[in-house]
């Protein structure tokens, strides 16, 4: 091949050198809705695709393939058709705060920025943001061994997503780390029920999903966290979650076994029953938070409450 | 395509850039088994040797050369010491994330052998198809084992002893590692084992960040973590460790050493829990050296001894907390 589709870059060994500590052996794409056609190959910053899709269409499933996300990119979804439906792809935003690639879901609630059939994809400091209300389900996988790394949901004026992140049955082994959802002060719109939901259907079940790292500011009516309904050995850990609502910071119904919430920070729950966590889960493990509290943190807990009363 | 064949990637005032996290003077090589050959000399991606041994049998002790095993590789290791690392300074890198990540496969004897000091291996997704019984032997020292993620498929059994530790392994690093089986199995070792032979013990060891999920599991495997008595280790750390072990464990479902261990100190959140079944003997931390130092241990569950009687006699407690479960 050839390295000439990196003219602001270098090749090694084959493994391009994208600065960072980033390493692939995939093949690389840009986007850049700025500069960007979809008549490009998009193999190189200065002939970039114009959308993430079109990127991920160009990508061998895989390989590790990798789609960079060019700073001051910006997408507008309005459909709920999947956007990642190639395996082991890696989507990479470039750039800080409001450079940062955004992808914004509007006009119809069902919009989305989905995944199907797409496992081990890869998703890293992208921002998404909500100005359709009650949007059900902003980010949608449907996919197992995903991982969601340093992003940030956002919703605007009088515009929330009902679960900001939500992944389904078939979403096994799913990873977020880092994500970032601030809200401390209403800006009207429905309140969401969730940032982050596990959810199965009848007859499925969610196995190993893991959230970390994550800074979780705002109202949800369930949980910022949620497992619902058949999740095992999740582990939800090293978390900074404030519901300013009344509700429970973390919702657990699973009725499969073995959830652990452990080394996080957690406040406000002022009613919800008066738990951080609020799970009917027989076997929920919480050990090591900190956290004010209202009320009774209930069984198999280990850790520090300090009421706030 | 391959650029150049400069054997260490390109340089920059005099030092090799690989294009990743590592600088290294050594050379770079490639597996896929999708792609690879034994007939490439895995010196760039599009020619990758098709297994981690073939890589290994052309890599150079103590040149700290990097083997990059790339995304989508599987391979199945169903012999005893399939894979044996016999050179030193060798980094055993995977990529990719999630399923993408190179998976190996062990049989219930199939295993690698770590025989060569300065080993690292990080990155791989660990598959127990058979009740696999120690897939990764350690006998150097000064190696690292980070990111490592062990999934058991068994329906009868689960896998153990799956990272031991069997001679002088001074300064071994075990960090990041997830073990994962199958609800309600059966286990019948633990899953972590710093054994030490004639050559020496496990001197300043690390354990860091490690989970084990072995929920509804019959455990009869003197800990998670199990230290022999012959020769224990010295100035063992173990921190950020959980153990989710619910079932009729028969054994201290915690750290496990019962002989002379020195300055071995446990900083950690921990937890576990017995169960209906209940512990029959040990307790949550069973350890009968005075050097044994607990900083920060927290627990949960129903054990015939808990932590605090079970180290108090011991060793140290310092800022320990146990709670008993209702279940």
């Amino acid at each position: 091949m050839g390295l000439s589709p990196f003219p602001n870059g270098v090749s090694s060994m084959g493994s391009p050198i994208t600065g960072g500590t980033y390493i692939t052996t995939g093949n690389v794409y840009f986007v850049n809705s700025v500069i960007g056609s979809n008549d490009n190959n998009g193999l190189d910053p200065d002939h970039p695709v114009a959308t993430i899709g079109k990127g991920i269409s160009l990508c061998t499933s895989g390989q590790g393939d990798t789609v960079f996300v060019m700073p001051k990119h910006a997408e507008t979804i309005s459909s709920s058709t999947a956007t990642v439906r190639v395996s082991g792809v890696n989507i990479i935003g470039l750039g800080e705060g409001t450079d940062r690639p955004t992808v914004t879901l509007a006009t119809t609630a069902s919009a989305k920025f989905a995944t199907s059939g797409a496992h081990s994809t890869y998703i890293e400091n992208l921002l998404f943001k909500v100005t359709i209300d009650a949007c059900v389900a902003p980010v949608y996988v449907e996919s197992s061994e995903v991982w969601i790394f340093n992003c940030e949901v956002q919703g605007t004026s009088a515009a929330e997503g009902i679960d900001m992140i939500h992944f389904t049955s078939d979403a096994d082994y799913c990873v977020v780390d880092g994500l970032k959802y601030v809200r401390p002060t209403s800006l009207g719109g429905t309140e969401p029920k969730t940032v982050i939901n596990f959810e199965t259907t009848a007859g499925g079940s969610i196995y190993g999903p893991e959230v970390r790292n994550c800074y979780l500011v705002g109202e949800s009516s369930e949980g910022l966290v949620a497992f619902t309904s058949n999740i095992a050995k999740g582990w939800v850990h090293h978390n900074m979650l404030h519901n300013v609502g009344t509700n429970a910071c973390i919702f657990d119904t699973s009725s499969l076994l073995a959830t652990v919430y452990s080394d996080n920070i957690m406040l406000g729950c002022s009613s919800d029953s008066g738990y951080w966590i609020n799970g009917s889960s027989g076997e929920m493990w919480s050990l090591g938070n900190l956290g004010a509290h209202y009320g009774s943190v209930g069984a198999n807990v280990v850790g520090v409450g300090l009421s706030s009363t | 395509m391959s650029l150049t064949k400069y054997p260490n990637g390109i340089s920059s005032f005099g030092l090799p850039v690989i294009g990743g996290r590592f600088t290294s003077t050594g050379r770079v090589f490639f597996v896929n088994s999708n792609t690879g050959s034994n007939s490439y000399n895995g010196r760039d991606k599009d020619h990758p040797k098709d297994t981690i041994a073939n890589a290994l049998a052309v890599a150079t002790s103590e040149r700290g050369d990097v083997i990059y095993v790339m995304p989508g590789h599987a391979e199945t290791l169903s012999t005893t010491v399939a894979c044996q690392v016999q050179k030193s300074c060798i980094k055993l890198i995977g990529l990719g994330h999630g399923a993408n990540r190179p998976q190996l496969t062990f049989g219930s004897s199939g295993s690698i052998s770590i025989e060569s000091d300065n080993f690292t291996m990080e990155n791989f997704l660990l598959l127990g198809g058979d009740t696999a019984i120690k897939p990764i032997a350690i006998k150097a020292k000064h190696c690292t084992l980070r990111a490592l993620e062990w999934r058991d498929s068994s329906a009868t059994s689960g896998s153990y002893n799956i990272l031991e530790a069997t001679s002088d392994n001074a300064g071994l690093l075990i960090e990041k590692f997830k073990y994962m089986a199958t609800t309600g199995v059966a286990i019948a070792g633990p899953i972590i084992r710093l054994k030490a032979s004639s050559t020496g013990g496990s001197e300043y060891c690390e354990l860091n960040n490690v989970m084990v999920f072995a929920h509804n599991c019959a455990v009869a495997g003197d800990g998670i973590i199990h230290c022999d008595s012959s020769s224990p280790p010295v100035g063992l750390l173990i921190k950020n460790t959980i153990s989710i072990w619910h079932g009729s464990s028969t054994d201290a479902v915690g750290p496990y050493c019962l002989g002379s261990t020195t300055k071995a100190v446990v900083g950690m959140l921990y937890r576990a829990h017995a169960g209906s079944g209940k512990d029959t003997d040990e307790g949550f931390i069973l350890a009968s050296s005075s050097d044994w130092e607990d900083q920060g241990v927290m627990s949960v569950g129903v054990f015939d001894s808990f932590i605090a009687t079970a180290i108090g006699e011991a060793g140290y407690l310092g800022g320990c907390t146990t709670v008993a479960s209702t279940a």
